[in-house]
């Protein structure tokens, strides 16, 4: 089963490329959901604006239940 | 961002300003150049439109075939085709190029609208995207409509020697000549471009810092690229000002100098955000 690290990788490598999954790779711990979701809103919501990240990333909350917040 | 704007906006009149003095009519008969050209300022433009090239090519290296990285493939191409329509100038100047000044022309705005529509479909793109499409990543389709438009530029340019002679008796001095066809041409594709410009700029919140950045440098460099095909409107077709073609032309750089600092200006600030972000 995918971990949300996996997820988060899985969301951002179509849209940025190959080179961000090594970032997340090195940089990202599953165990800290709140900062990988932190990360990947703030890099998503440059590209696709605030409304589109909000949804995209309320996705992956909702799949794996996990208790983080939105900034 | 108004701010840097209304910077760009008094740079491109600063610019403007200076380089008017240096126009005049010198036919330069039997010289290295013709004389429609001031070289130094052709090759300033070259190195900002080059700069500016570079910059978005680091930015398709980086991204590659990714939903982010396919609209600057294509924007990649246009910008190629746009400094090619200047080297054309300069080979034309240098006397590299034999062909007459009229079929010059209709082959430079022909390169340019294959800009143009490539500059088109990097913008929807970047909208569906905003939409919330996600299939906008580099496929077979677009591959296919690049290389399509690639052998269209190099016929084009294969073309025009053979059909010089033609193109002189056909088309100059007909009614589409004579209106300026190619110029609404180019508005109308200018249009188009700056209604996905702005719907990316109003909808800021589905499209997103990094595509913003460079909206208003491309807004700029569309007013600046419409005001030179006005200028050839006015001059070339309904004849509204008289003056010679060294005159006419050294005026177009006028408007392709701030421009391509204004593009290689917004490159820049892109990839820096790009590079503070990732």
């Amino acid at each position: 089963m995918d971990t949300i690290k996996d997820e988060v990788i899985n969301l951002l490598v179509p849209i940025f490329g190959a080179g961000i999954k090594d970032m997340v790779e090195k940089y990202f711990d599953a165990d800290n959901p709140q900062e990988l979701i932190d990360m990947a809103h703030e890099l998503l919501a440059k590209f696709m604006g605030n409304k589109n990240t909000d949804k995209e990333i309320n996705e992956i909350i909702k799949k794996f239940k996990i208790n983080v917040r939105l900034y | 961002m108004r701010k840097k704007s209304s910077l760009l906006f008094t740079l491109s009149i600063v610019i403007f300003l200076l380089i008017f003095p240096l126009i005049s009519a010198d036919d330069n008969e039997g010289g290295l150049t013709r004389g429609d050209l001031i070289i130094p300022v052709e090759a300033i433009i070259f190195l900002f439109m080059t700069g500016a090239i570079i910059l978005n090519a680091k930015i398709v290296l980086k991204f590659g075939k990714s939903l982010y990285g396919t609209p600057f493939i294509y924007i990649l191409f246009g910008l190629i085709l746009m400094e090619l329509t200047r080297i054309l100038y300069m080979l034309f100047d240098f006397r590299f190029l034999n062909l007459s000044h009229e079929t010059l022309n209709f082959l430079w705005h022909m390169v340019f609208y294959i800009g143009m529509v490539s500059f088109i479909i990097a913008l929807q793109k970047i909208k569906n995207t905003a939409q919330g499409n996600k299939k906008g990543i580099f496929s077979k389709k677009d591959y296919y409509l690049l290389s399509s438009l690639g052998i269209l530029t190099v016929i084009l340019l294969i073309i025009a020697f053979p059909l010089d002679r033609w193109l002189n008796s056909a088309y100059v001095g007909s009614a589409a000549d004579k209106l300026g066809l190619q110029h609404f041409l180019a508005f109308i594709l200018a249009g188009l471009l700056a209604s996905y410009l702005l719907w990316i700029k109003i909808n800021k919140e589905y499209s997103g810092e990094f595509v913003s950045t460079i909206i208003t440098p491309f807004l700029l460099f569309l007013i600046l690229m419409s005001l030179n095909h006005f200028w050839e409107l006015l001059t070339e077709n309904w004849k509204i000002i008289l003056l010679s073609d060294e005159i006419i032309e050294k005026v177009e750089q006028l408007f392709w100098l701030p421009a391509s600092i204004i593009l290689f200006y917004g490159f820049l600030s892109l990839n820096k955000i790009i590079k503070k972000s990732i």
